[in-house]
């Protein structure tokens, strides 16, 4: 049975009906349905989102609304998997960079944790493996040391290199 | 219609933080360092960053010297590795798996004077963790806050002990009566203690009211179940003011329905010692061994159960965990 909607609006203007529980993954949702007492009825702005990315958000969502609870992350597991991402979590974020950063904001945004560890995770392997120089180029990286720092810098690995 | 696409630096650094989570602390420098001003400064700033650096055999050549290092916060280091520790003067949290006598010899208040959280496994003796225990109770470790001391035997004490109010947790394996005694009184500012109870040695005697120590965590194994009872009554007495006491009992002998025929679960010692308590926990860890899982069967654990919640109707909130492990 199809459960209870509310309606959310990106800030392109497009009204989502969304129902409450899979709304309500979202911490920030939540808070104002319950805690400022926000009629179900009223459309709720959502004014850091687009549509596109809202969108992605309602997928994401919508196919993690059955998971447990995350573990508090404690001093035990503060250690991370970096690789722990699954396999449909993986073929959703196959985007292009800016869908995944934006992602990365929206989760933040909305307070969905498991959304914002996932796409973190996924930028990390992104990461992964590759010099300064290629992470550079990869996010588009400017430099703003001065010709000072830069001198520095090179000593600095000079170095290193001779250890 | 608004074309920018965000790139991995409109992101706040609190996000930026979380993407830097996931590494430890050598790929961070490797990705990280010297890309920019922004980037420099938000890796460098372990307090927040919380730096991991997991040691094990297939970095140790390289780790001495590299630049990561004095930014390293959390230090993890895998069994026998021969590194030196002068290089990570910051950090907060060391984890030491069978460290080698040479590498435990340079952990000094000097080489890391921040260190706030110390974790130790060993499997075997050796001086160098007697002087570490020294250090640890005598407060040489100014900053440490909580301790695990994980052997195979009851740690070694000397009596150079002095006391280290800075110490808040305590976690170990075997602890007799008069190491207890020792404990308590190295640590006057003890709030958790875990440990797992050695009843070799008797009753505890002598020992002044120790009124900070809040949360307890006793570990048995023993066969004789009312003897243990008697020692954990003696331990119990020093530490009136306990709000919490968590019990695990393991079951390995064939004799334990006798046991649980008359057992009271605790509810005298805890109504004559501890009148304070809020929480009480009692994990029964029952053998999936064949010879014995026919000992305790679900008619059994149902009159455990009833006899549990029948002898505890004190003020405080009790719980019994039963398992097969």
């Amino acid at each position: 049975m199809a459960g209870h909607k509310i309606k959310l609006q990106s800030n392109d203007g497009d009204i989502f009906d969304v129902e409450v529980e899979i709304a309500k993954l979202s911490i920030t949702i939540k808070t104002m349905l319950e805690d400022l007492s926000m009629n179900e009825e009223e459309i709720i702005p959502l004014p850091n989102i687009n549509s596109a990315i809202f969108k992605k958000v309602i997928q994401w969502t919508t196919h993690h609304k059955d998971d447990p609870p995350l573990p508090p992350e404690d001093d035990e597991n503060r250690e991370k998997n970096t690789n722990d991402i699954s396999s449909w979590d993986q073929e959703f974020l196959k985007v292009d960079q800016g869908t995944l950063f934006e992602l990365i904001l929206a989760a933040n945004y909305l307070d969905i944790k498991g959304l914002l560890d996932v796409t973190c995770t996924s930028v990390a392997n992104m990461i992964k493996g590759k010099t300064s120089e290629e992470i550079r180029q990869t996010f588009n990286i400017k430099n703003d040391f001065t010709p000072q720092e830069e001198e520095q810098i090179k000593k600095e690995n000079e170095w290193c290199e001779n250890k | 219609m608004n074309k920018y696409k965000s790139q991995l630096e409109d992101l706040p650094n609190e996000l930026l933080s979380e993407i830097f989570k996931n590494f430890d602390a050598r790929d961070l420098f490797r990705a990280f360092n010297n890309l920019n001003n922004r980037f420099n400064q938000l890796i460098q700033s372990f307090q927040h960053l919380q730096l991991f650096f997991h040691m094990d055999v297939s970095n140790v050549l390289k780790t001495n010297d590299e630049i990561f290092s004095f930014y390293v916060y959390t230090l993890i280091v895998n069994p026998w590795i021969n590194f030196n520790l002068q290089n990570f003067s910051n950090v907060r949290r060391l984890r030491l798996n069978n460290p080698l006598p040479k590498v435990l010899e340079q952990l000094q208040p000097n080489v890391m004077p921040y260190l706030e959280h110390l974790s130790v496994f060993y499997t075997y003796n050796m001086y160098e963790m007697v002087l570490l225990h020294e250090k640890v109770f005598s407060n040489r470790f100014l900053n440490l806050k909580s301790c695990e001391l994980y052997e195979k035997q009851t740690l070694i004490t000397i009596p150079h002990w002095t006391q280290s109010p800075s110490i808040y947790i305590f976690k170990t394996e075997f602890i007799d009566s008069a190491l207890y005694k020792i404990i308590l009184s190295a640590c006057p500012n003890l709030y958790f203690l875990k440990f797992l109870l050695y009843s070799s040695n008797g009753i505890p005697t002598n020992i002044p009211l120790h009124k900070n120590l809040k949360h307890m965590i006793i570990e048995l194994r023993e066969f004789d179940w009312f003897y243990d009872d008697d020692i954990i009554s003696g331990f119990l007495k020093f530490v009136p003011n306990l709000e919490q006491l968590e019990i695990h009992r393991r079951n390995y002998s064939q004799h334990v329905r006798e046991y649980i025929e008359y057992y009271d679960w605790l509810a005298t010692i805890i109504n004559i010692r501890l009148p304070l308590l809020r929480k009480f926990f009692f994990n029964f860890h029952l053998s999936k061994d064949e010879n014995l899982i026919g000992c305790i069967d679900e008619n059994m654990i149902i009159k455990i159960k009833s006899d549990f919640s029948n002898v505890h109707k004190g003020q405080y909130k009790a719980q019994l965990i039963i398992d097969r492990e």
